[in-house]
């Protein structure tokens, strides 16, 4: 079974995270922008990380037959600095013409500030304008509830943004049923302490079912590890749960979402009304 | 409680399956709570929000209603 991980920041990992993806049958992988664990300190500093993960982590990826996407933005953490943000987000169009560019993110929300919003908003704008898939941060923990509501009340209020474009990671218990119940996509990344574990994952993929639903393992810099997204599908199949099943939450459905940009070169095993239809 | 897209396991087969795995969990969660209570100056922090959300989560797990992960979380987010 070929698997998708459709959120994972190998710059923050080694050759060897490569490797073992693709021992473990990934095929593809998709790097959204991201804080680096601390402020970048000038818009030259987002351009030169923008230039590599459009430029050489596809060629480190490709050492291993795994095919790299990304999607650029300003991240959440330093978007409360909005004079910055503005400067990175002029040179933004840039890198989304290049090759492996499928979208705009990770956008979001990280302390659910008006700054943070205001710049979520003006990349929105920039999506929308494109029309690209957005790949949308929901914030940690404590915050993630009213941040997660705040961002669906947003774009559902605009009118002018496609739900089917739209993901919301980092989804848990208490935010997937409201992100699903707008019409958007939800992924759920598996961090051992701070966000999901894979049995939680399946108990959500049980509770909610197959449809508009992706799985991934982040990977940045606190502690995860590309092995989780796999040990969420050694549990889905623990559980007894069908083989086509299981690719469906992770390849058919990361090609659902993903295969809205042109570019992205992978198809479905099937078509998604078979793959979502009730038993 | 009814699963959407319910696993090829009955009710006890996962209580067989998760048993253990929920005992550790709960187990994990006591020591915590005995180490804190058994150092120095616990009566400093012995009504810590933080410790009296723990309680009021416990205090879920056994309230015969469903839904616990979720009723969970939302217990721990801000409005």
């Amino acid at each position: 079974m070929k698997v998708i991980e459709p959120h994972i920041h190998m710059i923050a990992r080694t050759t060897q995270d490569y490797e073992r993806m693709a021992m473990m049958h990934t095929v593809c992988c998709v790097e959204p922008a991201f804080w680096a664990g601390y402020d970048r300190p000038s818009a030259a500093a987002f351009y030169d990380y923008f230039k590599q993960i459009t430029e050489f982590e596809p060629t480190r990826a490709a050492q291993y037959n795994i095919t790299h996407y990304c999607h650029i933005c300003m991240n959440p953490k330093e978007a409360e600095n909005v004079s910055l943000s503005r400067e990175v987000i002029s040179f933004i169009p840039e890198f989304l013409d290049k090759p492996n560019a499928l979208g705009v993110g990770e956008i979001g929300l990280n302390k659910n500030t008006p700054n943070e919003m205001t710049i979520f908003e003006e990349q929105v704008d920039l999506a929308v304008e494109r029309g690209l898939v957005m790949w949308i941060h929901t914030p940690h923990l404590d915050d993630k509830l009213k941040g997660t509501r705040m961002m669906v009340e947003c774009l559902k209020g605009r009118g002018d943004v496609d739900p089917e474009k739209v993901c919301f990671d980092h989804a848990e218990e208490h935010t997937i049923g409201l992100i699903r119940d707008a019409g958007f996509w939800a992924s759920m990344t598996i961090y051992p302490v701070t966000k999901n574990s894979p049995s939680r994952v399946v108990d959500a993929i049980e509770r909610f079912g197959l449809e508009h639903i992706m799985v991934d393992a982040s990977g940045d810099w606190g502690p995860s590890d590309p092995k989780t997204l796999h040990q969420a599908i050694f549990e889905m199949r623990k559980r007894g749960h069908r083989d086509e099943d299981v690719e469906t939450v992770f390849y058919n459905n990361p090609c659902y979402f993903l295969g809205q940009s042109e570019k992205f070169a992978f198809r479905p095993n099937a078509p998604r009304e078979e793959a979502w239809a009730s038993r | 409680m009814k699963a959407r897209l319910p696993s090829g396991k009955n009710a006890k087969q996962l209580l067989d399956m998760y048993y253990l795995q929920a005992r550790m969990h709960l187990l994990e969660t006591a020591a915590v709570l005995d180490r804190i209570e058994r150092h120095p100056g616990f009566e400093g922090v012995s009504d810590d929000p933080r410790l009296v959300r723990l309680q009021d989560a416990a205090r879920l797990l056994v309230d015969g209603q469903g839904e616990r992960a979720e009723r969970f979380q939302k217990l721990f987010s801000v409005e």
